[in-house]
């Protein structure tokens, strides 16, 4: 099958497969209709692997799937241009003037496509082998028996272990790596010319995300399909591109083969958006936090060393939190999920504390526990000398005065329906520290601070960026003047800089106001940038924690190699082939009723660098990377 | 569309300007003809409830022998002329609808708000403080709804005696419970909302988070649910007043006029056809005005009824 796919490309290879020109995308809007994109061309030859780059709102994404006919069903419509996709005959397919049951046979059949997060794009209640069985029956007539043995094959292609087992699993008993790849197999089922992935990894791990462009490239490879991939990450073109097109604002700003674009690149707003990308090993020699470079009118003013305090602010001793799990016809506990387990640290006044894993490490609900957002199990946190376990809910509801929390997901933690003037006040409405028109005053000046105009006050949510949400978040959390703010994942969600603005308003406040964080993170770089000292937390240990500088440069244990390892870089010569595709399940934290972890044990490195060694959690750890 | 730009350029426009205004919701509800037809509908409802004295082409138990059961747009022995037609004691229907709505709309809108309000209470603490406290409302609310509604509805109006105040009591008491299970379970998906958490760590006491951080964002479907719940109360009427517990006659209620109508069903179609009409409308026409209603106070979703662009269509 690969070998008549070479031969088709060599049949046209002075012919690209997809030509646009002249694109333009209409949207409506309250003020009439608006471009999305405009003016937009670029060509995908066959067999290659196009990226287009660029930060939410720039069209990147409208461009892609206005190939697929997809933006219709959101309400936009194409303008002007043209689509064309090269068909075997020789005569260009117009996709903008092909009807609906001409682009059925086109969707999923001619252009595959991947999507960013894989639990949405996989229906819950089918089985994986239904799934891929759909779309084979459909535009194959395929028999079941025949879908089935294709199915299996795919599933190898995608190199998943026990493929037989998974077609009669369910998309949740899998992870989101193993789910990732399962869509990657349906893009794949019916052998498309070109595959569409729309961020592909951005919802994934650091080490899966690793696998996954690794995967992508192999099955470029493999198969001789096209790619054309979207995403906002410089780290990711750089690692997967054979030619880039950069968009800003709907239009594109430059296009060429990554090595120009990257190491020689023409645009102003290609430079900025690599000059604002965090690089690992930026900060080595350096012993305090320093803000990034932004490219953004907005300066920072961090004139002050951000020089921690002597004082410790927070003490979590043997925190520990299981969730657990039901099951059987009593609906009793049959297991337990080690959320966290015997997790220890301290945070010093005006220090930034980053907690750094994968997702399920037990970072997050680490956060949620010292706010009694989630109930411990057993352990103990003093903050500020009090001991929050013992507080009644009274007690920790005015305790929280002096905590605050900014979520990861800006979209998910405002209110949709309050205009944002009541949701920064609301904090000093409950702790009443201000009433009356004063209440007004302080939202003015806390939007002064976080460098949103005032008239925004009177808006919701909807009206506002990702970033700009997470300025009210910001915001809203220093109304009360709180002495410790844990951000949870505050600026993954965000553009690189917006990103980088976000980070350094955070440490200019630090400076400032002296506020203590705890910084829950997966970004290495910038994990690297903002703390004083890092924990590394795997399947709900803390496995390594040391300052910043003695993480990042002598790394001990295994598992943190591995997470600065896996960070994507700019270089262009160390591209993602030579990861290693895991095969193996990453271990469970779910554990048996009456199971006892052992205890923790930490060997001393050098004064405040300890690494775990004891413990199932990572002496087994996943081996990948290099 | 931030991108690199520096939020403050977005200053410039000023949210006095973004705010929609009436002209807004006029000129959204024009393009909307349906909806547009169905505010026409109840508004004019609304001034024959209100005016019917002024309105009403006759008197609502004015007998007239002479012209009984006519059909609709025919003219009487005296000259009258009867719009919709007369029933079997010679009473214009028209008129009788009229009044009708009086009785109707107003069981209807005020047993649905009694039942709403205590339902929506009972149901979203439930779901949110859950524990002992839910089981106990929860378990309260399926004994209540395997009771079969219309033989306690006739026990309880037996012994307080029929009438319109005891009738809507005796709804509320009946009813509230589907809102109740409803909004359980939107406040149990709430809970999980990240906003919800965010403001426990603002400090906002459990009815706060309940009832202004959590209702405002499940309005929506109770809202569709109300109005389904008039028009289910309005029949209810119908069914307790046929058997003579609701509104007495000879005043007149839409569902009393469909159970009178019943008996002459083969000969004067039209007794049974125009009340039965009015409450189809009625109700069609509050579910497609909370929709829309719904949907443009909706801070995420309204700019898509304001929005000017003509689509690739047109």
């Amino acid at each position: 099958m690969a070998l008549v796919r070479y031969w088709n490309r060599g049949q046209r290879m002075n012919k690209p497969l997809v030509n646009v020109e002249g694109l333009r995308v209409e949207f409506p809007s309250k003020r009439g209709a608006i471009a999305g994109v405009q003016d937009v061309s670029f060509t995908i030859e066959p067999g290659e692997i196009v990226c287009i780059v660029g930060e939410s709102g720039s069209g990147k994404s409208v461009s892609a799937y206005t190939l697929m006919q997809l933006t219709k069903f959101s309400g936009g419509w194409v303008a002007d241009g043209r689509l064309t996709l090269e068909s075997g005959s020789g005569n260009g397919i117009d996709l903008r003037a092909a009807d609906e049951a001409r682009m059925r046979t086109i969707r999923g059949n001619e252009i595959g496509m991947i999507f960013q997060e894989p639990m949405t794009a996989l229906n819950p209640s089918y089985t994986i082998g239904w799934q891929l069985a759909e779309s084979l029956q459909q535009h194959r007539d395929m028999s079941q028996e025949e879908a089935a043995d294709r199915s299996v094959e795919l599933l190898k292609q995608v190199r998943i272990p026990e493929p037989e087992r998974r077609l009669k699993q369910y998309p949740h008993e899998l992870s989101g790596g193993m789910r990732q790849r399962i869509v990657i197999a349906m893009a794949l089922a019916c052998e498309p010319r070109l595959l569409i992935a729309d961020e592909p990894t951005t919802a994934l791990d650091v080490t899966v995300q690793a696998e996954i462009l690794a995967l992508i490239r192999k099955l470029r490879d493999e198969t001789g399909a096209a790619v054309l991939l979207i995403t906002h990450d410089m780290a990711v073109v750089a690692q997967m591109a054979d030619r880039v097109v950069v968009m800003q604002s709907g239009r594109v700003t430059e296009e060429g083969p990554v090595e120009q674009v990257l190491t020689d690149p023409r645009h102003p707003y290609t430079r900025a958006l690599l000059a604002v990308v965090p690089k690992l090993g930026d900060m080595t020699g350096k012993a305090l936090p320093e803000p990034m470079e932004t490219v953004a009118t907005t300066e920072c003013n961090v004139d002050k060393q951000l020089e921690p305090g002597s004082r410790v602010l927070l003490d979590v001793k043997h925190l520990t939190k299981r969730f657990p799990i039901r099951g059987g016809w009593l609906g009793r506990t049959v297991a337990n999920a080690h959320a966290v387990e015997d997790v220890t640290f301290r945070i010093l006044e005006n220090e930034t504390l980053s907690l750094v894993g994968e997702s399920g490490s037990g970072k997050s609900v680490t956060g949620l526990c010292i706010l009694r957002l989630e109930r411990p199990d057993s352990g103990e946190i003093i903050f500020d000398g009090r001991d929050l376990l013992a507080l009644s809910d009274e007690g920790m509801r005015l305790a929280r005065r002096d905590m605050q929390m900014i979520f990861q997901d800006p979209y998910g933690s405002l209110n949709p329906h309050m205009s944002l003037l009541e949701q920064v006040i609301e904090p000093l409405r409950n702790f009443k520290l201000e009433a009356g028109s004063a209440l007004e005053d302080r939202a003015a000046e806390l939007f002064d601070r976080v460098r949103l105009p005032r008239a925004f006050l009177r808006r919701y949510p909807s009206e506002l960026s990702g970033g700009q949400r997470q300025r009210v978040a910001i915001a809203r959390a220093l109304a009360p003047k709180p002495k410790l703010i844990i951000a949870d994942e505050a600026v993954s969600a965000l553009d690189v800089s917006i990103q980088a603005e976000v980070l350094n308003l955070m440490m200019e406040l630090q400076a400032e106001m002296g506020i203590s964080y705890l910084f829950i993170g997966h970004d290495m770089a910038v994990v690297e940038r903002v703390s004083h000292r890092v924990a590394v937390m795997y399947l709900g240990r803390i496995v390594e924690t040391a300052t910043r500088e003695q993480v990042f440069a002598n790394p001990q244990h295994e598992y943190t190699k591995t997470l600065l390892a896996a960070v994507p870089t700019l270089d262009l010569a160390h591209r993602a082939e030579k990861w290693e595709l895991a095969t193996e399940p990453p271990p469970s934290p779910i554990h048996p009723v009456g199971y006892v972890p052992e205890p923790v044990h930490f060997e001393k490195v050098t004064a405040c660098h300890f690494v775990l060694r004891s413990g199932e959690g990572p002496a087994d750890g996943r081996k990948c990377g290099p | 569309m931030a991108g690199l730009s520096n939020p403050d350029i977005e200053d410039a426009i000023d949210p006095k300007d973004e705010r929609e205004n009436l002209r807004d919701y006029l000129r959204a509800l024009r393009r909307d003809k349906i909806t547009a037809a169905a505010v026409l509908f109840l508004l004019a409802l609304v001034a024959f409830t209100v005016g019917a004295e002024f309105l009403a082409p006759h008197k609502p138990t004015g007998l007239n022998l002479a012209d009984r059961m006519l059909p609709p747009f025919s003219t009487g022995k005296k000259g009258l002329f009867y719009l919709l037609g007369t029933d079997e004691l010679g009473r214009d229907l028209f008129t009788r609808l009229i009044y009708g709505a009086r009785v109707s709309v107003s069981v209807g809108l005020l047993g649905a708000t009694l039942s709403c309000f205590f339902g929506v209470i009972a149901g979203l603490t439930a779901g949110y403080y859950g524990g002992l406290y839910e089981d106990l409302v929860m378990r309260f609310v399926d004994g209540m709804l395997s009771l079969p509604s219309l033989l306690v509805a006739l026990f309880v109006l037996f012994i307080l005696g029929g009438g319109f105040a005891n009738l809507i009591l005796v709804f509320a008491v009946l009813h509230w419970m589907v809102f109740a299970r409803m909004s359980r379970g939107l406040a149990l998906a709430a809970r999980s909302k990240t906003y919800v958490a965010a403001a426990k760590a603002m400090g906002a006491s459990g009815r706060r988070i309940v009832f202004r951080h959590i209702l405002p964002n499940v309005v929506a479907p109770i809202l569709v649910l109300y109005t389904l719940e008039i028009a289910i109360l309005i029949l209810s009427e119908a069914s307790l007043s046929f058997l003579g517990f609701g509104v007495q006659p000879p005043d007149p209620s839409w569902g009393l006029m469909i159970a009178d109508g019943r008996e002459h069903i083969r000969s004067a179609w039209w007794l049974v056809a125009f009340p039965g009409l009015a409450i189809f409308l009625t109700a069609l026409c509050l579910n497609l005005v909370a929709n829309w209603v719904r949907a443009v106070t909706d801070p995420a979703q309204r700019w898509r009824w304001f929005a000017i662009g003509t689509g690739g269509r047109g």
